[in-house]
């Protein structure tokens, strides 16, 4: 086997932040290897690192046998190694001919481009399925023809080797097909190509070799088949909940199911540009429940909280508590009585704990504030002795609670969470669950955004599986945790490469 | 674009550039005075100056507000270099060499340095060296300035001076375009589009970077040895560092990036004025207000109106001829 | 000695009292909205104007009275800009809110001499040129009045921010403007507010500097151009940073062209400004923005 990329103990770190760890791969030259993982386990950066962008803490990096650890991008582009972007970087202003032409600099006279580049550029166009528009504007472009461009510029650098970044972003059926055939007549051409996917039905399909990241290091690595059926890897993005059956016990009871439901969602599309994240979703929370949504990175989980809570816009249906919210604008949610964890907590970090929470409290009148803190600080007690520390300052699980206390400051009647176990140990995910238990068991509903499937459903009443932006399976929380398809909308189904 | 449409089409811009060219000086003397033939004469050497500013901030997309300071050198190391007895010929290629040599000095420290922190360093740049023209009496004579500069005798001559200018402008709007065109011009868009991208397809976006700088200061410096040619004295408040918000208001109203802009931008902002002198107020207040109406709504600015006028009666694409250089970063 | 040495210092802490005020209007709209406001020079010079064009020789309003009212139409005006200016620009890239912001510097810089013509005003204020004495050493009493100004503001502000719920919503928008939605906070608004705040520190910068010399229409681009460099020697986006750096740039313009040269003071100041920006961009309280994962 001849190795063309070969990473050894790669280590980096930001800060206190260790985002890989001793990170060992082997990229043999003709084949097409994948890495995959949960959201955050270092896919991005390890990219970042081979690419040259970032410069490893430690270890090494070798392409064809030369050690380029810290060689610049530019310079990887003149060896032949080309990388494309998640959110592909076109150059907006120039044609997609021009795009293609661009990369041929290296390749040209200094002072014009002559017929043989001429006639190359036509023929990647044509390699990739974008004759028909070569001489539009790049900006103008879909997404799924934007996608082609940007493989058809890295393709333009005669590379050996391809790093390909989540090219199946916001792709229907019939572009991923599209795109999907362009990397195996890549892949028949002679390149090696790394790809980084979440689209698992994808991964299967053209990898012949996947490696698993989890919180930085290598957790598995093999044929897609065997990761596919690997304990580990299931764990890693499904999550496992030992406690299964405790914490089962905690949940209350579910609503009478009298009167209309808290909150309905009706046929929502939420739209990036052209790319459609959210496909015609309805789901139903009522009074008092606890329900979870589900579903792999980049089905649309979060871009469905962010159309609920007004943070993206969205069409169709969204009735809370019999008023339609879809046109409103976000601040007038929280007095409405709906309040959003978002993603990643984004407190207040310059503020101190009580400040935050009074800030929580914005809508309310003044005199409740001091009434509504000691409730909250009953609830967290370890936030107590953090009163007057700067929100910044506090650790991962410590910033979750005072997130979730800050939501709950307005006295939410429907409390919406965004991956609220992103970037915390086991245990403190365990004791976050719990608290949301013993908050929806004082009445308020919840609708709980999670990757950490297993978990969420021991605490949840309900449950609904999101895959490519379509709700696949739902149910009670015991159906869906039994369900096949949820493994399917992480795991992707059936069969694999060859 | 094959090299032979390039080719053709390159052609015809050129006949049509040197035919306008052509025209102007035959006509612009017979319709106007004295007066007006030298505003005429500055407005090309203003031009200038917003073609070089071109390359680095329309180009290029770095903030650099250093273009007056390379006016300043380019007139004052041309004037100093005939005074320490060369010919002018070679004056004018070492005035030349020292503001793009002074360009490549400045370029190359500030790579690191982007937006706002790039425009304090080249507009603190600026001021430091209209200082240094103001008081380092022994170089530059000071604030008195420096007349009876030779050049090529025609100082004062405007309406001979027209010619030289026309030609000098004709061929400098060519090089950009004609370099704008090439690969080299190609990158240079690209690292305006997307630095990160362009570093993908193998650019070294820093050599770049530094060599928008020393292109703009030459082109600044010449504006500067137009300048000594045009009037025989230069004195240093024709350098000063607010002076170079006006040649950013032309590039912007004209439209960031375009040769053709360069051109509106300059007539709009230093002949037009001139014609409306009882107005004067009202129309800088005007131009201020569309500098920030073009820059939010229409980048392309002026000559992007004129040429999409003009593309829907043609209906054939000009690549050199586009200019939306700061296109909306949004997410994919 | 020791009596001039304290006469460069005052004189040079009260000329950075100014830079401060317009110190801080930078800072707090950056760290609003990422912003750089290269006209807040020229809002000192309408401050000035208004205060001293309109309000004092039109409707006769003593220099005192009329800093209320000046503050109020200049808070609007704040406002006003952050509804015609910023907002339209909000999701564009950095290169053209500075453009922007440096037509808009124009605009205004034109449309003074259109309002109050050509001619610099001379006010003496009720000051005049009243001198005291102070440890020793001579000095103009409004550089006294500059100095207590600024202390009376930063207090008044340190209560704002600190102690009062828009003083929070004020920081928690200027930290994350969509998570400050997401609590309810008006965030439009509040952003209009601190365009109007920030607008107002120009304008009373202008009202306590109009005595000590000539209220011309180009006032404002010198004045930007200091500011600016005194904010980044302070540390972009630090409010401490700000008034530090305002007071800094001051003392060394002052002892500078004492000390050393007055003809040759820019080069210096400016040669510091741009060695900052080569070895230590983050200035003295300013943070570095390091490599994100």
């Amino acid at each position: 086997m001849n190795a063309l990329l070969e990473l050894s103990g790669v280590t980096k770190r930001f800060g206190g932040l260790t985002a890989l760890e001793d990170v060992s791969l082997t990229v043999a030259q003709g084949t097409i290897h994948a890495v995959i993982g949960p959201n955050g386990s270092g896919k991005t950066t390890l990219f970042n690192i081979i690419s040259g962008i970032y410069t490893p803490t430690g270890g090494e990096v070798r392409f064809e046998s030369a050690i380029v650890t810290s060689k610049p991008l530019h310079q990887l582009a003149a060896m032949g190694l080309a990388r494309t972007f998640q959110n592909t970087r076109l150059f907006g202003s120039m044609t997609v001919r021009q795009n293609v032409l661009a990369a041929r600099h290296g390749r040209a006279h200094p002072w014009r481009f002559d017929q043989e580049n001429a006639r190359r550029v036509a023929e990647i166009i044509a390699f990739v399925g974008l004759a028909d528009v070569a001489d539009a504007n790049a900006a103008s472009l879909p997404q799924g023809q934007r996608r082609l461009l940007e493989i058809a510029k890295a393709l333009a650098l005669e590379p050996r080797l391809v790093l390909l970044d989540e090219p199946h972003g916001g792709l229907n059926h019939a572009e991923t097909a599209r795109l999907i055939e362009v990397i195996r007549q890549m892949h028949a051409r002679g390149m090696t190509i790394l790809l980084i996917e979440h689209e698992m039905e994808v991964v299967m399909t053209l990898a012949d070799r996947i490696t698993v990241l989890n919180f930085g290091k290598v957790l598995a690595e093999g044929a897609p088949a065997e990761i596919q059926r690997n304990d580990a890897v299931i764990e890693a993005y499904l999550g496992r909940a030992d406690r299964e059956a405790e914490l089962h016990g905690q949940v209350g009871r579910a609503s009478e199911g009298t009167g209309a439901p808290l909150l309905e969602v009706s046929d929502l599309v939420v739209r990036y540009g052209d790319i459609e994240a959210v496909r015609q979703v309805s789901l139903k929370v009522g009074v008092g429940e606890f329900v979870a949504l589900l579903g792999n990175n980049g089905a649309g989980k979060s871009s469905t909280l962010k159309a609920i809570a007004r943070l993206a816009q969205a069409s169709g249906s969204v009735r809370f508590t019999g008023q339609e919210l879809i046109r409103e604008p976000t601040e007038r949610l929280v007095g409405m009585g709906l309040a959003l964890v978002p993603e990643r907590r984004r407190l207040f970090g310059g503020l101190t704990v009580i400040e935050n929470l009074k800030i929580g409290a914005y809508g309310r009148p003044h005199g409740e504030l001091a009434g509504l803190i000691d409730e909250m600080l009953e609830l967290f007690p370890n936030l107590k002795r953090l009163s007057a520390s700067l929100a910044f300052s506090l650790s991962g699980g410590e910033q979750q609670m005072l997130a979730i206390a800050r939501a709950l400051m307005s006295r939410p009647r429907l409390l919406l969470l965004d991956e609220p176990s992103l970037g915390l140990a086991p245990l403190l995910v365990e004791q976050v669950f719990g608290k949301l238990v013993e908050i929806n068991r004082q009445g308020t509903a919840i609708l709980l955004v999670e990757q950490n499937a297993r978990m969420a459903l021991a605490v949840a009443h309900r449950g609904y599986v999101l895959s490519s932006g379509r709700i696949v399976a739902d149910g009670s929380a015991a159906e869906v945790a039994r369900d096949p398809r949820l493994m399917g909308a992480y795991l992707g189904h059936g069969e694999a490469a060859e | 674009m094959t090299a032979d449409g390039n080719t053709l089409t390159m052609r015809t811009l050129a006949l049509l550039v040197i035919g306008a060219a052509i025209l102007s000086g035959l006509l612009l003397p017979q319709f106007l005075s004295v007066y007006y033939l030298q505003v005429a004469d500055v407005t090309l050497i203003n031009i200038l100056l917003v073609l070089g500013l071109n390359f680095i901030l329309g180009f290029g997309g770095q903030m650099s507000l250093a273009q007056c300071a390379f006016f300043g050198i380019g007139a004052y190391g041309f004037t100093l270099l005939q005074a320490a007895g060369m010919p002018v010929p070679v004056a004018a290629i070492g005035a030349i060499a020292i503001s793009a040599a002074v360009g490549m000095a400045l370029g190359w420290p500030t790579l690191r340095l982007k937006g706002h922190y790039l425009a304090l360093c080249t507009l603190a740049f600026a001021l430091i060296v209209e200082r240094l023209l103001v008081n380092w009496e022994g170089l530059t004579n000071g604030a008195n300035g420096i007349t009876a500069i030779p050049g090529i005798g025609l100082a004062g001559e405007n309406d001979k001076m027209l010619w030289v200018l026309l030609t000098i402008v004709a061929c400098a709007y060519l090089l950009q375009v004609w370099i704008a065109n090439g690969p080299l011009g190609l990158r240079i868009r690209a690292l305006r589009d997307d630095a990160l991208a362009a570093q993908a397809i193998g650019v070294d976006i820093s050599r770049l970077k530094i060599m928008l700088f020393v292109i703009s200061a030459a082109y600044g410096g010449l504006a500067g040895i137009c300048y000594v040619l045009l009037r025989g004295y230069i004195s240093p408040d024709v350098f000063s560092w607010q002076s170079t918000f006006s040649y950013l208001a032309m590039a912007v109203v004209g439209g960031l990036g375009s040769p053709l802009g360069a051109v509106l931008g300059a007539i709009l902002y230093t002949f037009v004025p001139e014609l409306l002198r009882f107005m004067q107020e009202y129309y800088f207040a005007v131009f201020g207000v569309m500098v920030i109406l073009v820059i939010t709504f229409f980048p392309a600015g002026l000559s992007g109106l004129v040429l999409s006028a003009f593309h829907s009666l043609r209906r054939r694409e000009k690549s050199y001829a586009r200019s939306d250089v700061t296109h909306h970063e949004r997410a994919a | 000695m020791l009596q001039t040495f304290i006469q460069i210092v005052l004189v040079g802490l009260a000329v950075g009292a100014a830079y401060a005020l317009v110190a801080l209007g930078y800072t707090l709209i950056w760290n609003a909205v990422s912003l750089v406001n290269f006209a807040q020079g020229d809002l000192v010079m309408l401050g000035a104007f208004v205060s001293v064009g309109w309000l004092a020789n039109r409707l006769g309003m003593p220099l005192w009275l009329n800093l209320g009212a000046m503050l109020v139409i200049l808070g609007f005006f704040g406002a006003a800009l952050a509804w015609g200016v910023y907002h339209p620009l909000r999701n564009a890239p950095q290169l053209s809110a500075i453009v922007a912001t440096l037509g808009l510097s124009m605009a205004l810089q034109n449309i003074a001499v259109i309002i109050w013509g050509p001619q610099p005003l001379n006010f003496a204020g009720p000051l005049g040129t009243t001198s005291v004495q102070l440890f020793g050493s001579t000095i103009y009493a409004q550089y006294l009045v500059i100095l207590a100004a600024l202390a009376v503001m930063m207090a008044i502000q340190h209560a704002l921010f600190q102690h009062t719920a828009l003083g929070r919503a004020m920081r928690a928008t200027a930290q994350d403007a969509e998570a400050a939605r997401l609590m309810g906070i008006p965030t439009a608004r509040i952003i209009a507010f601190i365009f109007a705040y920030a607008t107002m520190l120009a304008a009373l910068a202008g009202w306590l500097v109009a005595p000590l010399s000539y209220v011309s229409s180009d006032m404002g681009v010198n004045l930007s151009l200091r500011a600016f460099a005194a904010t980044i020697l302070g540390g972009f986006g630090s409010i401490p940073g700000a008034l530090v750096g305002g007071l800094i740039f001051g003392v060394i313009e002052s002892a500078g062209s004492f000390y050393i040269s007055s003809e040759y003071i820019d080069v210096i100041a400016f040669g510091v400004l741009i060695a900052v920006l080569m070895f230590r961009p983050q200035g003295i309280f300013g943070e570095l923005e390091l490599e994100r994962p």
